[in-house]
C-alpha cells in the first residue's frame, strides 16, 4: 500500500505543490492477506471504572451524613491497635463503622468485634489494596441509622492502596517510630495524598534514635499544611488528641 | 505489585470492547502510562504475561507507550520534569505544584481483527 496515498498501486506518481513529481516504488512485494485489521481509538483511563464507583460511593455516603476516611500503612504500623482503642473511646459518643481489608483470615476483625462498632472483613486474596466496588457493597451492612464515621482500614501496604480511590472523604496515613523518620521520602505517594499522617508507637521512642522533627519536616516536604499527631495507642499517651479530633470530624 | 490488578482491569475492558464490536480477537493494544501513574511499565507488562495465559489475549501484544512526566511549579513558576516516581519542582524543590502530564493511565487505541482465522487470535 501506498503510504501517502492509501492506495494499492505503488507504481505510481504523487505531485506536491512545489511543482514537481517524482515516481516511488517498494523494494519488497506486498502479501495481501484477508487480515482485515480495524484500529479502535478508545482514549480511556484504566481506573475510570473504579473512580466512578468511588464517586458513587462518595455520593451514598454523603446523603446519609456519613464520614469515611481511608487508613493506609505498611503492615505492621498498628492500625488495627488503634482503631481498637479508638472504637473503645468513641462507644456511645459517635456512631462508627469498620469495614477492614486484608489478603488473609478475619482476624482483624475478631480484634475489633464488641466494641459497638459493626465490622466487615474483605479478604483480598491476590490483591494488595482495597478497591471502590469491594467496599461499597459492604456499605449497607456496616452503615446503620447513627452511623456517623466509617473507618476503612486497607490492606497493609504503602504503595498500591494510594491509587484506588474508594470514596472516602480523605486518606490518613500511619507510619510507626520503628519505620524511620525518613519514610514519607521513601514513599512520598501516600504523604502527598494524605492530608493527615498519625505517628504511632511512641512509647518505643526511648529505644530509638528515631528524630521526631526530622519525621515532622519530611512530612511537610512531602505535603506542605500535613496534619499529624504522635501518639502511643498502647500507653495511651497523644490519643487525646487524636479522639478529640475524629470528634470535630462529625 | 498492583499491576496485576491493572492488566486483568484492562483485559475485561479490552474484552468487553471485542465481544461490543463482535471481533474474534485483539492484535495489539496501545496502553499510555504516565511516569507519576503509581504504576511501572516493566511490571505491567509482566503482569500481561501472567494474566493472559490461557485466554483469548495470550498472543496480543501490549504497546505501553511511557508519557513523560510535566509539573508547573506554584512556588517559582518553573515548568520541570521530575527525575523520579513523585510530583516535585526540579527548580526549587517545592511540593506546591499542578502536573501537567505524566498522571495518564490509559487504554489509547485497539487493534482488532476481524478475521477468524487470524494467527494473532
Amino acid at each position: 500500500m501506498c503510504d501517502e496515498c492509501g492506495c494499492g498501486d505503488v507504481g505510481h506518481t504523487h505531485t506536491h505543490d512545489h511543482g514537481h513529481g517524482h515516481g516511488h516504488s517498494h523494494g519488497h512485494s506486498h502479501d495481501h492477506s484477508h487480515d482485515e485489521k480495524l484500529v479502535l481509538s478508545v482514549r480511556e483511563k484504566v481506573l475510570s471504572r473504579n473512580e466512578e464507583l468511588a464517586a458513587k460511593n462518595r455520593a451514598w455516603l454523603a446523603e446519609r451524613g456519613v464520614t469515611a476516611v481511608n487508613l493506609i500503612s505498611a503492615p505492621g504500623t498498628g492500625k488495627t491497635y488503634l482503631l481498637e482503642r479508638t472504637l473503645e473511646r468513641l462507644q456511645g459518643k459517635i456512631g462508627c463503622a469498620v469495614i477492614t481489608g486484608d489478603q488473609q483470615t478475619d482476624n482483624d476483625a475478631k480484634r475489633l468485634e464488641g466494641k459497638g462498632a459493626p465490622v466487615r472483613q474483605i479478604e483480598t486474596q491476590s490483591a494488595c489494596h482495597l478497591e471502590a466496588q469491594r467496599v461499597g457493597d459492604f456499605f449497607e451492612e456496616v452503615v446503620q441509622d447513627d452511623t456517623r464515621l466509617l473507618f476503612i482500614e486497607n490492606v497493609g501496604n504503602l504503595v498500591c492502596p494510594t491509587a484506588f480511590d474508594l470514596g472516602e472523604h480523605f486518606k490518613i496515613a500511619l507510619l510507626s517510630v520503628t519505620e524511620g523518620e525518613d519514610k514519607p521520602l521513601k514513599y512520598p505517594s501516600l504523604f502527598s495524598l494524605a492530608p493527615v499522617t498519625v505517628v504511632t508507637k511512641t512509647d518505643l521512642l526511648p529505644h530509638l534514635d528515631f528524630d521526631m522533627e526530622a519525621c515532622r519536616e519530611n512530612l511537610r516536604k512531602i505535603h506542605p499544611g500535613m496534619f499529624v499527631f504522635e501518639l502511643s495507642a498502647k500507653a495511651g499517651d497523644g490519643l487525646d488528641g487524636w479522639i478529640e479530633y475524629l470528634e470535630k470530624l462529625v | 505489585m498492583h499491576e496485576l490488578g491493572i492488566a486483568q482491569t484492562i483485559l475485561e475492558r479490552v474484552d468487553a470492547i471485542r465481544l461490543e464490536h463482535d471481533v474474534p480477537g485483539i492484535v495489539s493494544v496501545q496502553l499510555q502510562v504516565g511516569t507519576l501513574s503509581g504504576v511501572d511499565p516493566y511490571a505491567l507488562e509482566l503482569a500481561f504475561a501472567v494474566a493472559t495465559g490461557d485466554t483469548p489475549f495470550a498472543d496480543t501484544r501490549w504497546d505501553i507507550q511511557p508519557i513523560v512526566a510535566s509539573v508547573t511549579c506554584l512556588a517559582c513558576g518553573a515548568t520541570t520534569t521530575p527525575d523520579g516516581p513523585f510530583p516535585i519542582c526540579m527548580d526549587c524543590d517545592s511540593t506546591d505544584i499542578e502536573v501537567v502530564a505524566g498522571r495518564e493511565l490509559m487504554i489509547d487505541t485497539i487493534e482488532m481483527s476481524q478475521n477468524e482465522e487470524n494467527d494473532n487470535v
